[in-house]
């Protein structure tokens, strides 16, 4: 997060006014989807007041007010930066984990027996695969036989 | 009053954050309390007013838990689709 001073050194959060009850974050969408926001936003809508416009494209507004009883206005909205952070991470490890956890669940449901239809592709662990082929495991297969 | 954007003295909810039916839904749910309408619906941006009771303006915090109420239900909404 930065402040007007600091804006130079990371623009995509930035404080753009702090008064004593109110602090205003601009959001970069290009670095923090709007679903992270959102995602982020979710969560702290039982801690402070939060209010979301868009003053022009690829950016978005949070103002955020701190409820009676809750911690100092300051350390809500570290707070929320820090969750914003979390949240695109999130985001972004799941894209790039997609496919393995598609994968992951075919094979334990395949394993179950608790589709009608079998998976698209190949479920099998490759490791298994490979050892299943390998030439020892054939003649020990013969032997048995 | 929120420091939120107004347009001619209402408030600019834009709807890549919040739900038109979610608004529609939060200003229902807070009928009892808050007298709230729209005054005017584009493809990106709906605005609303608070209305006076009784000669007096809409109590402050009650309009953010609105406001609150709202973003909950459009996160909801909106994630619930992607």
């Amino acid at each position: 997060m930065s402040t007007r001073e600091g804006a130079d050194i990371d623009a995509s959060l930035e404080t753009v006014s702090r008064t004593e009850d109110e602090v205003r974050l601009l959001v970069d969408e290009t670095v923090y989807s709007r679903e992270a926001v959102l995602r982020a936003c979710y969560w702290f809508t039982d801690r402070c007041y939060l209010f979301v416009s868009r003053p022009g494209p690829q950016r978005l507004l949070v103002s955020i007010r701190a409820k009676p009883g809750a911690p100092s206005l300051d350390r809500v909205a570290g707070d929320f930066g820090n969750a914003l952070l979390d949240q695109q991470v999130r985001q972004e490890i799941a894209r790039e984990t997609s496919r393995i956890r598609e994968l992951i669940v075919a094979k334990a449901f395949a394993e179950g027996n608790l589709m009608d239809d079998p998976p698209v592709g190949d479920d099998r662990d490759p490791v298994e695969v490979t050892r299943s082929q390998a030439p020892g495991n054939i003649a020990r297969s013969r032997d048995e036989e | 009053m929120t420091s939120a954007p107004h347009a001619a003295g209402g408030l600019i909810l834009t709807h890549s954050v919040y739900d038109p039916g979610s608004i529609a839904k939060a200003i229902e749910d807070y009928r009892p309390h808050l007298s709230v309408s729209i005054h005017g619906q584009s493809a990106t941006d709906s605005v609303i007013a608070f209305a006076e009771r009784n000669g007096e303006k809409a109590p402050e915090q009650i309009v953010r838990e609105f406001l609150n109420y709202a973003l909950d239900l459009s996160v909801r909404t909106i994630l619930g689709a992607a």
